[in-house]
C-alpha cells in the first residue's frame, strides 16, 4: 500500500512544447534565459543509516547563477524516510566554510539531537561530522533545515516522511512530498539588511494610492472613507502589511522547481494521490488549491486527524498537511500555492500524462486587513489591561482543556517603547478564523477553507489533565524599524521560560501586530485547544493571526533546553524564546 | 571662536571617532558584500551562546541615504543627506546639509549627531552642526532635536541649535509622501528656519526668518533610486526680508529643480 514518495520529474522540453503557448496568453514571466539548469529533483533515502553532506552548489533559477547551500548536492535535500520504533543515524558532513546545523523539525528527540547552536550542542564546524542518533517515536510528515544563520533561506532544507509501526489508517495508491519554499537572488543578508534599513522595504504595494482614495471617496463618500481610514493613517500602518519579504525579491518552489519548470506529479486513473504538503519557506505563508479538486486533509503536522474535506487551506512557515484528492483519469490538475501576500506562486501539475498540464489560475485580491487584525474590535467590552491581574484574576479558575483561555489580557510594562508599534485592545480567539485574504472566500468563490476549528486529532486525546497554570505571552514588533520581540523583550535580552518536568500548561500566544507569526516550539507537542478537548490536535507549529490570540496545551515531557519561536526566518532574532524543562 | 585646547581636544576625539566609524561601517558592508559568494569567509562566531540566529540578527546597520542630490535652476544645487551607523537603538548620524542659489553658497552645514530611538516613531538626536560658510553669528552650534513621523504619516524634524555666544536658532521641517501611483510619488515639503537674534551679516531675523517649500514629483526606478523634477520656493520674512531689501536682494525665488533620491 504504502510506497517511497517520490518526486515526479518532466523534462524540460515535454513543458516547454506542451504549454508554452498557454503559458504565454496567461501573461506569465517570459521564458527563463536558457542558460537556467533546474537544480536535480531530491532523492530519497531509506535506511537506518543515513549520510548527509551539507555543501553550496551553484544553481540558477531565475537566470541569475547564484550559490545556494544543498544537502547531498540537491536542493531541497534528499527526502529521508523512516520508519516508526526505528533508531535512526544521522551524519552530518559539514562541507561549508561557516558553521552548519541541521534541526529535525517536529521531531520528538532527546535535547542533544535536536540541533539548535547555544541550546543543544555548539554546531557541526567546516569540515567536521556530527553525528545524530535517536529512536524515531512519531510517524507522519515532518522536515529539517539548518538552525545556523540564514542557511535555510539558501537551500538547506528537506523533507522527512516516516510510516507508522501499524497499519496506515490513510489509504492511498501514490505519495507524493509537495515541498513548498521560497528563493531570492538576493543573499539573506542583503534581505535583512534592506529589512533593517526600510522595514517596508519588499511590500511595494502597501501604500493606498491618491487614486484609491479617490475611488473609495466615490463610492463610499467622504465620512466613511475617513472613518475607515483614519485608524490606519493615525498609526501610520498599512492595511496591506500582511507580509513583509515578498515576490518582490522571491520566487516560490515546489521541490525546488519554479513555477515555469513546473513540477509535476504522474498518477494512473482511479488512483488515490497522498500528498505531503511542508512549508519550508523562510518568509511565506502559503494558501493552497488545486482547483477542480476536492482535497480531504487528514493529517496536521504529521498527526493524523480526522479527515476534513476543503477546498483551500493556509500553510503556515513550518506547517505540514497531508491531503489526499481522487483526481479524475482524463486530466490534468495544478497545484496552486499563493503567497499570502498574492505577490507571486509556487505550482506544480498533478497529471495522468506528461504532456499534459492545466490552466494556472489567476491570484486572488491582495488581502486587505480589518480592524479586527489591528485587535481593535471590543467584543464583550472585555479590554487588555496594562497591568498586571490582580490575586483575583490570577486565582479565577484557567478555562477547561480544549476551550482556550479565559484569562485577561495583559500588556506588561516591558511592551512599551520604540520596539512596539501596537498592542490588541481585545484580541479574539484566532482559531475560528480562516485569516486575512481567506475570510470572503466562502461567499466569494464558494470555496471551504481550512480553520484550525476543523482540526480534531483522529484518536482521542492522550492527557486528560486540565492545565495547571496559563503562561501568556505577547508577539510584539515594530515592523517599520524591523524589531521583533516577545512581550516587547527579544530574545538576546530574555531570559529562559522555564516549565518543570511533568506539568501540563496553557501556552496563550497574542500577536500584537498586524502579521501572521507561525509560531514553532521544539520538542513538545502542542495541542491545539479547538474548543473540543476530547479530540486536541497535536501541533508542532501554530499560526497566530493578527491581533488576534491561541492557546495550546503542553506536557512538558521531555527534559532539555528547547525553542519556542516565529518561523519566520528574520523575525526569528527576536521573537524567540529558550523553554526549558527541568 | 577662540579654540581653547579643550575645543582642541574635542575636534579629536570627534574626527577619531568619525574616522573609526567610517571604518567598521566599511567592514560591515564588506562583509555584506562578501556574503553574496560563500567562500569568501568563515564566520566563526555563528554557533555559541546563541541560537544561531541571534548573531545574524543583532549586527549593527550602516546607511548612507540622499534625500535630495539636486540641480536648482541654472546656478544653483542642493545636496541633504546622512550617513548613519549603529544598532536598533542608538546610532552616529553624519549628516551633510549644502545649499547653493544665485550664485553664493547658502548653507554649508555638516553634522555630527547621537541618535536615540525613543518611540515607536521618533528618534531624539543630539549633537554639533558646523557651518561652512562664513556669513552666519555662529559657525559652531550644538543641536538638539527630535526627527521622526507624526500620525498620518508625516516626516518632521525639529532641531534647536545652540551657539557658544548666545545665539540660537531653531529648525522645523516636514514632508509628506503622497503615493500618486505605486511608483510614482508626489512629495511636499516644507523648511522653516527660526532664530533667537538678528544677524545682518548672514541676512537672518529674530523669530521666523526663512521658509523654505518644495514640491517634488518622484519616480521609483528601484526602491533605492528615485529620480525627480519639481519647484523649490524660498523667501526671507520679517526682519530678515528688510535685511535683504536693504541690501537691494530678492525677498524670495522660485526655481526648478531636477534631481535623485538614493540609498545604500
Amino acid at each position: 500500500m504504502t510506497k517511497p514518495p517520490r518526486c515526479g520529474s518532466v523534462s524540460r522540453r515535454t513543458f516547454v512544447t506542451g504549454i508554452g503557448a498557454g503559458m504565454a496568453l496567461l501573461g506569465l514571466p517570459g521564458f527563463p534565459n536558457p542558460a537556467r539548469a533546474r537544480v536535480p529533483p531530491p532523492t530519497t533515502l531509506t535506511g537506518e543509516n543515513f549520510s548527509l553532506q551539507v555543501d553550496q552548489r551553484a544553481v540558477n533559477l531565475t537566470g541569475q547563477p547564484r550559490n545556494a547551500i544543498s544537502v547531498n548536492g540537491s536542493i531541497p535535500g534528499p527526502i529521508l524516510h523512516w520508519r516508526e520504533g526505528q533508531t535512526v543515524t544521522l551524519n552530518v558532513l559539514n562541507q561549508l566554510d561557516k558553521n552548519t546545523s541541521i534541526h529535525w523539525y517536529g521531531i520528538r528527540v532527546p535535547n542533544p539531537m535536536n540541533g539548535v547552536p547555544g541550546l543543544n550542542f555548539s554546531g557541526i564546524r567546516p569540515g567536521e561530522n556530527f553525528r545524530y542518533r535517536f529512536k524515531v517515536k512519531q510517524s507522519g510528515t515532518y522536515w529539517y533545515h539548518s538552525h545556523s544563520g540564514f542557511q535555510r533561506q539558501q537551500g538547506l532544507y528537506g523533507a522527512i516522511v516516516i510510516d507508522p509501526a501499524g497499519g496506515d489508517p490513510v489509504t492511498y495508491d501514490r505519495d507524493y512530498v509537495v515541498l513548498l519554499s521560497d528563493w531570492s537572488d538576493e543573499s539573506p543578508q542583503q534581505i535583512y539588511s534592506n529589512l533593517k534599513k526600510d522595514g517596508h522595504y519588499y511590500n511595494r504595494r502597501r501604500h493606498r494610492t491618491t487614486t484609491d482614495l479617490w475611488r473609495d471617496v466615490r463610492a463610499k463618500g467622504i465620512e466613511q472613507t475617513w472613518r475607515e481610514r483614519h485608524p490606519w493613517n493615525f498609526a501610520g500602518m498599512s492595511d496591506r502589511d500582511v507580509s513583509d519579504v515578498t515576490g518582490y525579491t522571491y520566487s516560490y518552489l515546489i521541490n525546488g522547481q519554479t513555477p515555469e519548470d513546473n513540477w509535476t506529479a504522474l498518477f494512473a486513473p482511479g488512483e488515490i494521490v497522498r500528498l505531503r504538503f511542508i512549508n519550508a519557506s523562510a518568509m511565506t505563508i502559503f494558501d493552497l488549491r488545486i482547483p477542480d479538486l476536492d482535497m480531504t486533509v487528514v493529517s496536521a503536522d504529521g498527526q493524523n486527524i480526522q479527515p476534513v474535506r476543503v477546498d483551500e487551506f493556509r500553510l503556515g512557515t513550518g506547517e505540514t498537511y497531508d491531503v489526499v484528492v481522487k483526481p479524475s483519469g482524463d486530466r490534468a490538475y495544478t497545484l496552486f500555492a499563493q503567497a499570502i501576500d498574492r505577490g507571486g506562486y509556487a505550482r506544480g501539475t498533478l497529471t495522468p500524462a506528461q504532456n499534459l498540464s492545466a490552466e494556472v489560475p489567476p491570484m486572488d485580491p491582495i488581502p486587505i486587513l480589518d480592524k479586527r487584525d489591528m485587535g481593535f474590535i471590543r467584543a464583550g467590552g472585555a479590554r487588555a489591561a496594562d497591568r498586571q491581574p490582580t490575586a483575583e484574576e490570577q486565582n479565577a479558575k484557567l478555562a477547561p482543556a480544549g476551550l482556550g483561555s479565559n484569562s485577561p489580557i495583559v500588556h506588561q510594562p516591558t511592551e512599551k517603547g520604540h520596539g512596539v508599534a501596537l498592542r490588541a485592545r481585545a484580541p479574539q480567539n484566532g482559531v475560528d478564523d480562516p485569516g486575512v485574504g481567506l475570510r470572503e472566500h466562502q461567499q466569494r468563490h464558494n470555496r471551504r477553507i481550512l480553520t484550525y476549528k476543523d482540526l480534531r486529532s483522529l484518536t482521542p486525546s492522550l492527557d486528560r489533565r486540565q492545565p495547571q497554570r496559563e503562561l501568556q505571552l505577547h508577539l510584539t514588533g515594530n515592523p517599520a524599524r524591523y524589531l521583533w520581540s516577545i512581550d516587547g523583550v527579544k530574545y538576546k535580552n530574555a531570559t529562559p521560560i522555564l516549565l518543570a518536568y511533568g506539568e501540563r500548561l496553557r501556552i496563550t500566544l497574542v500577536n500584537d501586530t498586524l502579521l501572521t507569526q507561525p509560531m514553532h516550539l521544539h520538542g513538545l507537542w502542542s495541542e491545539l485547544e479547538t474548543g473540543d478537548g476530547e479530540y486536541l490536535p497535536r501541533k508542532h507549529t501554530v499560526m497566530v493571526q493578527p491581533g488576534a490570540k491561541i492557546s495550546y496545551l503542553v506536557n512538558a515531557d521531555n527534559r532539555g533546553r528547547w525553542a519556542l519561536h516565529c518561523q519566520m526566518l528574520y523575525r526569528t532574532y527576536g521573537i524567540f524564546r529558550e523553554v526549558r524543562v527541568v | 571662536m577662540k579654540r581653547t585646547p579643550h575645543t582642541k581636544a574635542t575636534v579629536i576625539i570627534v574626527v577619531t571617532l568619525c574616522l573609526q566609524l567610517g571604518v567598521q561601517a566599511a567592514k560591515a558592508q564588506n562583509q555584506q558584500d562578501q556574503h553574496h559568494s560563500f567562500q569568501s569567509r568563515s564566520e566563526g562566531s555563528v554557533a555559541g551562546e546563541d541560537h544561531g540566529m541571534v548573531g545574524e540578527g543583532d549586527k549593527p546597520v550602516a546607511k548612507l541615504s540622499l534625500d535630495q542630490f539636486e540641480r536648482r535652476g541654472m546656478n544653483g544645487a542642493a545636496i541633504e543627506g546622512d550617513f548613519s551607523y549603529g544598532d536598533d537603538v542608538n546610532k552616529v548620524v553624519l549628516e551633510v546639509d549644502f545649499e547653493r542659489g544665485g550664485g553664493e553658497t547658502e548653507k554649508n552645514e555638516r553634522w555630527l549627531v547621537y541618535s536615540r530611538s525613543i518611540s515607536k516613531d521618533w528618534n531624539f538626536l543630539a549633537g554639533f552642526r558646523h557651518d561652512l560658510q562664513r556669513e552666519t553669528t555662529s559657525r559652531n552650534w550644538l543641536a538638539i532635536g527630535l526627527a521622526g513621523e507624526t500620525p498620518y504619516s508625516l516626516e518632521m524634524d525639529a532641531v534647536l541649535f545652540l551657539a557658544r555666544n548666545g545665539s540660537t536658532a531653531f529648525r522645523l521641517e516636514g514632508e509628506y509622501d503622497a503615493k500618486l501611483a505605486e511608483k510614482v510619488s508626489l512629495v511636499p515639503r516644507l523648511e522653516l528656519n527660526f532664530f533667537g537674534q538678528n544677524d545682518e551679516i548672514a541676512g537672518s531675523g529674530s523669530g521666523l526668518s526663512q521658509i523654505e517649500t518644495g514640491l517634488r514629483l518622484l519616480y521609483e526606478i528601484h526602491p533605492k533610486f528615485s529620480p525627480y523634477i519639481g519647484v523649490h520656493h524660498e523667501r526671507v520674512v520679517g526682519n530678515a526680508a528688510d535685511f535683504a531689501r536693504e541690501e537691494g536682494e530678492k525677498v524670495y525665488s522660485t526655481v526648478w529643480v531636477i534631481g535623485f533620491r538614493v540609498w545604500f
